[in-house]
């Protein structure tokens, strides 16, 4: 009776709580984990200069359909960020589950399932054509992105 | 405390749960050597898509799989029989003409069931690292901020991350010892709090609760992805414990009542 009188009394009191899943918290989480794994896709291929701050990603995550919030699979996240002084935007396709861990899905031709190695051939997983993030949606993170280091440049 | 031994000692007497910690030990190296064969990729799980690449995401791939209904079986098998066992044996009446009160041996009881859900997950844990490093290697691991972890840091972080899973376990003890307190039957102290624990997984998956869902039993059990990362959040542990001591108190309490009203002549 009393866990149940508990449930009950939470569950009032977090109906207003809302969802964590918002693009201010999604965009920030996709830019990072973008930026993360293309520097190391570009390990892969050779080049380790590249790194994950030095990119500096802007991710802009938004849903398709009819809500802005939520989880869902219509999520979009459009990601820019610079490479040797060239500004480049690519676009992901984005499941947000509900317990705030999403799966994005990069275009096939620009993110092929498998890197190719340029020199001698040999063949890698390709960590951008598909992969995961989480997002902190406890109840002290407040719908936004958590306060993080801010990049360069920001 | 000196029912503490015997209740150990009646536990690793049952089946049970000997064949409990025989899949414990043997079930990750299974799986890892089946992940290892084939081609295909459990992408569906957090760190499924990485078993390939390396072996301490073996560990994260179970922890993930495991807090879903895996967690809640282990530790109801033992917790949810340990009072109904003396129901269905007939022998409270024998148990409580020794020389230890009623306080002490639901004390002794909860301990054992405690004590033997810790010893099954560390268990888990320790054998899903060594399976992970063993059949696929210490590589590095890509954490869930995208970047490199070496496999030290990696292997820390997999342990710490099996730790957070140790609050809802306990909750879930707890529950258990609650459903076989009271209905005095280990059918419903072992299923009741798997059955509980599919639909909180539910309740969770449809997503209405939105934050709301943070009070579900089972949600602290995935509080981990906010530790294997770069700059790593701590939120959903700390709210995490604090669910599951509620949790925990909110059964035991009624428990201990029960038992020590109840009139077992």
């Amino acid at each position: 009776m009393r866990r149940s009188a508990l449930v009950v009394l939470a569950l009032a009191m977090c109906a207003g709580c809302g969802t964590a899943l918002t693009p201010a918290s999604l965009s920030p989480s996709f830019a990072e984990v973008f930026a993360g794994l293309y520097a190391t896709q570009q390990s892969r291929l050779g080049r380790t200069e590249v790194t994950q701050v030095g990119l500096r990603p802007q991710a802009t995550c938004a849903r398709t359909g009819a809500s802005a919030t939520g989880p869902g699979e219509d999520w979009l996240c459009k990601v820019a960020y610079i490479d040797q002084d060239t500004a480049y935007t690519q676009s992901f396709e984005v499941q947000l589950k509900p317990d705030g861990c999403w799966t994005a899905e990069g275009p096939p031709t620009a993110q092929p399932a498998e890197l190719v190695d340029a020199v001698d051939g040999t063949r890698t997983p390709n960590p951008l054509s598909e992969f995961d993030g989480c997002l902190d949606t406890s109840w002290s993170s407040a719908g936004t992105s958590r306060p993080r280091t801010p990049l360069p440049g920001e | 405390m000196r029912v503490l031994p015997w209740e150990l000692r009646k536990l690793l007497a049952q089946w049970r749960v000997r064949l409990a910690l025989a899949v414990c030990a043997l079930g990750p190296l299974l799986l890892a050597v089946v992940l290892q064969v084939q081609t295909g990729l459990p992408k569906d799980t957090l760190f499924g898509r990485h078993v390939h690449e390396s072996g301490l995401a073996i560990p994260l791939l179970v922890l993930g799989f495991a807090g879903t209904w895996a967690f809640p079986l282990l530790t109801s098998l033992v917790a949810g029989d340990i009072f109904s066992a003396e129901d269905g044996h007939g022998t409270w009446a024998a148990l409580l003409t020794r020389s230890r009160t009623r306080a002490e041996v639901f004390t002794g009881k909860v301990v054992a069931a405690v004590l033997s859900a810790l010893v099954l997950v560390t268990v888990t844990a320790v054998s899903s690292v060594v399976a992970g490093v063993l059949v696929v290697g210490a590589h590095p691991l890509i954490g869930l901020s995208g970047t490199e972890i070496d496999p030290g840091r990696a292997t820390v972080l997999v342990l710490l991350s099996w730790a957070c899973a140790v609050p809802p376990l306990v909750g879930f003890t707890a529950l258990a010892i609650l459903l076989s307190v009271v209905t005095r039957s280990s059918v419903v102290g072992i299923g009741g709090p798997v059955v509980l624990a599919l639909l909180m997984q539910l309740l969770g998956l449809l997503g209405g609760l939105g934050r709301g869902a943070g009070i579900l039993l089972t949600t602290p059990f995935a509080a981990w992805h906010g530790l294997v990362r770069d700059d790593p959040y701590y939120g959903p542990i700390w709210q995490g414990a604090l669910v599951s001591l509620v949790w925990i108190l909110a059964c035991l309490v009624p428990a201990r009542a029960v038992l020590l009203r109840r009139d077992v002549t």
